[in-house]
């Protein structure tokens, strides 16, 4: 082809253009992408030396939540362990800071709230790691809940 | 025909007339305006083939596009695609991802109704079967391997024969590890070729025609591509396959 | 030119293009004068363009290699008929009823060579076995590549990747569904892999049609044997032993000897021509026996070397034969090196007969079928031995 290959010097696009413009190509022969391309340009002209004109600043992405969060996490209330078989339960975090704002709207200050909503969800875990172990899928025809549904648990290592 | 073109640029570019005074009629035949006017241009319309209602951003965001890579890893040049920095991973901004995306969708498919040759790329290894399935299930081509350098730019001794080669190039992922960018970026760029590129915040979208700021690593990611693409280019064909048939 | 000279006179020269007026003074204007967007909005649409069905540059160049080639196939193919005739004159046939067979059969008579590798020596073949298949068109008449990995440069060998991979990912899958249905596997389904072994880098690139490097080569057999190795992989039975070839021993498993019966009713083998070195024997094993070894009507002591006797043994007592059969040879020429390496030779050689099928793999791994051909290197001049050099001395 008669193009330039310097691929840093404007665009495929300006190129092509210019080689048409002043007659090195037919029209006939240009590229099949070119009137796509024209009609269709893309939003920021595929230069390599492209002037970074605006430096955007990368701002942190941070939610009201994440203090509460921060709470927990630094008096050790943060982790426990999450159950694979229940589809349905939500992270201890997030559960924390639904009980956080229970107790809150029931008034508790400040200072013991912490605490206590820690409290109530471990009561709440305990009680249901106590009950006989429900799997309710949210989903009964997903092929999960199917797995689910024949899988025997107790004796998964006991098989052959 | 030398004039082909509709009646409405006849008229508007009058002194077009110069280089044909000699062969071209004077006054065009009406029948032949009509005919010209029936034929719809797919170029103007802005969604001919319908791909922007392909996907949704809670699809992207399902699929977990607006993962980016860690902050001390961001080029400069991607700085305009990122939403911002969760607990110094990055999160792009999937408004302007989908924006992106659709234009090239739309790209993409009026290649492939013009008959275009496309070729999908991947350099990551995790995803290179899903990549190469989804160019067979789609008729096109793809080059998940080891780039041997000249494909492109000395094809006709690496081949044999004159080659024809691509009409349009996508790249799933547009780095060959996590320091260097694929070389048939480079060579595409060369070789006049346009390129689709999903560009992760590690990558430089300087030199993609229609850079996609997204994830490029993540399977899921991968799979929603490789499929609205496929959707779009069969979209393409089937209108390309109507087309010809028409002038048959 | 005289055009260029007005634009520099009257710089606003261009603007009058527009009038209708002008049309007559600039009627032979050439390209140069043309303003730039004019070519760029004046375009042909695609779909007219398309109505004229244009045969892409790839095709035609193609198209015209394959006449040359065809007419070039021709020429030879009309040369060989004439030779075959002349050949037939030569020996006096008929030309009409003249083989390929027969053109062999003259030239190694006309021709007589006594060069080593039958390659070297004269030959005529018909140019279809000279002149290498040349590779059909990889592109349609737009240009467009018939394999979807073409780009790749080597697309018949990805794809066999891209294959196995799939299967891969299918077998998973089955062995899924498999556990979950707690199915127990078919007993039936085994892949028998043990007589065959895959194929080795020259018949895969024979296979494929293509030219690959060892590291694709090794990345080939991993990604067979990683397939191999899933329990449910004799479903893709048919792929997999598209690359296995059998093993040498099962070549030549058809063609071992049926024992003959001497007049005590003892099966007996006798294998001649065992050769190593200059020695030259024949051997004859003997079942049931009692572990008589004969050698030119001596026992084992005609030997004196405990190597040579070892050597002799060394067959019966990887078989575990030493006491089941009897041997008798007859053993001259060369020295006791080679006349043992003889004798080794043709009891292995004949103990095929009366051992099975996994011990005659085993005879085979170990090298006990295989004929060492290395013979005495000559000596050189100016050196005192085949390789030995001269003490070296600076002066």
């Amino acid at each position: 082809m008669a193009s330039s290959r310097l691929e840093r010097i404007g665009t495929i696009f300006t190129r092509v253009e210019g080689l048409l413009s002043r007659g090195a190509m037919k029209p006939d022969d240009r590229p099949l992408w070119f009137d796509v391309y024209k009609a269709f340009p893309p939003i920021t002209e595929p230069k390599y030396a492209r002037p970074n004109l605006v430096v955007k600043e990368i701002r942190p992405i941070l939610y009201k939540e994440d203090v509460l969060r921060a709470k927990f996490h630094s008096n050790g209330y943060g982790l426990a362990p999450v159950s694979l078989l229940n589809q349905s339960n939500e992270t201890q975090t997030k559960r924390l800071v639904q009980q956080y704002d229970e107790l809150k709207a029931e008034g508790i200050p400040e200072d013991e709230i912490i605490e206590k909503a820690a409290q109530a969800v471990a009561v709440e875990r305990h009680s249901y790691a106590a009950q006989k172990l429900n799997v309710t899928p949210k989903n009964p025809d997903s092929v999960t809940a199917q797995v689910l549904a024949e899988a025997d648990i107790k004796n998964i290592f006991n098989n052959k | 025909m030398i004039l082909s073109n509709t009646g409405c640029r006849y008229t508007k570019y009058g002194f077009s007339l110069l280089r044909y005074t000699s062969t071209s009629p004077q006054v065009i035949p009406e029948n032949v305006i009509d005919v010209q006017q029936n034929q719809k241009n797919p170029l103007d319309y802005p969604d001919y083939f319908g791909v922007h209602n392909l996907f949704t951003v809670k699809d992207l965001f399902d699929a977990r596009v607006h993962y980016g890579h860690k902050i001390g890893s961001l080029n400069d040049n991607m700085r305009s695609y990122i939403y911002g920095s969760r607990l110094g991973h990055l999160i792009f901004d999937l408004d302007t991802t989908a924006e992106h995306l659709r234009k090239a969708l739309n790209f993409t498919a009026h290649i492939a109704y013009r008959g275009g040759i496309i070729c999908f790329f991947n350099r990551n290894s995790l995803n290179a079967h899903i990549v190469e399935k989804t160019a067979m299930e789609c008729g096109e081509y793809a080059h998940t391997r080891f780039w041997r350098g000249g494909i492109f730019t000395n094809a006709n001794q690496q081949f044999g024969a004159i080659t024809r080669l691509p009409d349009l190039c996508i790249f799933l992922n547009t780095q060959n590890n996590i320091l260097n960018q694929h070389t048939a970026v480079r060579d595409s760029a060369k070789m006049l070729i346009p390129t689709i590129g999903i560009v992760d915040s590690n990558c430089n979208p300087n030199l993609v025609s229609y850079p996609v700021p997204g994830n490029d690593d993540s399977p899921t990611a991968i799979e929603l591509y490789c499929k609205l693409f496929k959707s779009a280019i069969i979209r393409g064909k089937e209108e390309r396959r109507k087309f010809l048939q028409e002038t048959e | 030119m005289s055009l260029i000279g007005i634009r520099q006179i009257i710089p606003a020269a261009t603007k009058y293009f527009r009038y209708p007026l002008t049309i007559g003074t600039f009627q032979y204007c050439t390209r140069t004068t043309s303003d730039p967007s004019n070519v760029l909005n004046d375009l042909t649409d695609w779909e007219t363009l398309n109505k004229k069905k244009k045969i892409s540059k790839a095709m035609k160049a193609y198209l015209e290699r394959a006449k040359e080639h065809d007419e070039f196939m021709k020429r030879q193919q009309f040369e060989y008929n004439i030779g075959k005739r002349h050949l037939a004159n030569m020996m006096g046939e008929d030309p009409e009823l003249f083989t390929q067979k027969d053109v062999e059969r003259a030239i190694e008579y006309l021709f007589p060579s006594g060069i080593y590798d039958p390659a070297a020596r004269p030959s005529m073949r018909p140019p279809e076995d000279v002149f290498p298949a040349r590779k059909a068109a990889e592109f349609d008449e737009a240009g467009r590549p018939h394999h979807c990995l073409f780009y790749t440069g080597k697309p018949n060998f990805f794809k066999l990747l891209h294959d196995a991979a799939d299967h891969l990912q299918q077998l998973y899958k089955y062995e899924d569904q498999v556990i979950r249905k707690k199915a127990t596997p078919d007993p039936n389904g085994n892949l028998q892999l043990g007589g065959s072994m895959w194929v080795n880098k020259d018949q895969l690139e024979q296979l494929l049609v293509e030219k690959i490097s060892d590291l694709e080569y090794d990345n080939f057999k991993v990604v067979m044997e990683r397939l191999v190795s899933l329990p449910y992989s004799y479903r893709y039975k048919d792929f997999i032993e598209k690359f296995r070839k059998p093993l040498a021993v099962q070549k030549f498993a058809l063609e071992i000897p049926k024992p003959n019966y001497d007049e005590e009713g003892r099966a007996y083998i006798t294998t001649y021509e065992c050769l190593r070195k200059k020695a030259r024997g024949d051997v004859t094993i003997r079942s049931p026996g009692t572990g008589k070894i004969t050698i030119n009507k001596k026992d084992i002591t005609y030997f004196d070397d405990v190597q040579s006797r070892e050597q002799v043994l060394f067959p019966l007592i990887f078989t575990g034969m030493q006491n089941r059969v009897d041997v008798e040879c007859n053993v001259e020429g060369g020295g006791p090196s080679g006349q043992s390496g003889a004798i080794r030779w043709g009891i292995a050689w004949g103990l095929r007969s009366f051992v099975d099928k996994d011990m005659l793999q085993q005879m085979q791994v170990a090298g006990l079928l295989t004929r060492d051909h290395r013979r005495r290197e000559r000596k050189k001049p100016g050196q005192p031995g085949a390789r030995k050099k001269p003490t070296w001395k600076k002066r």
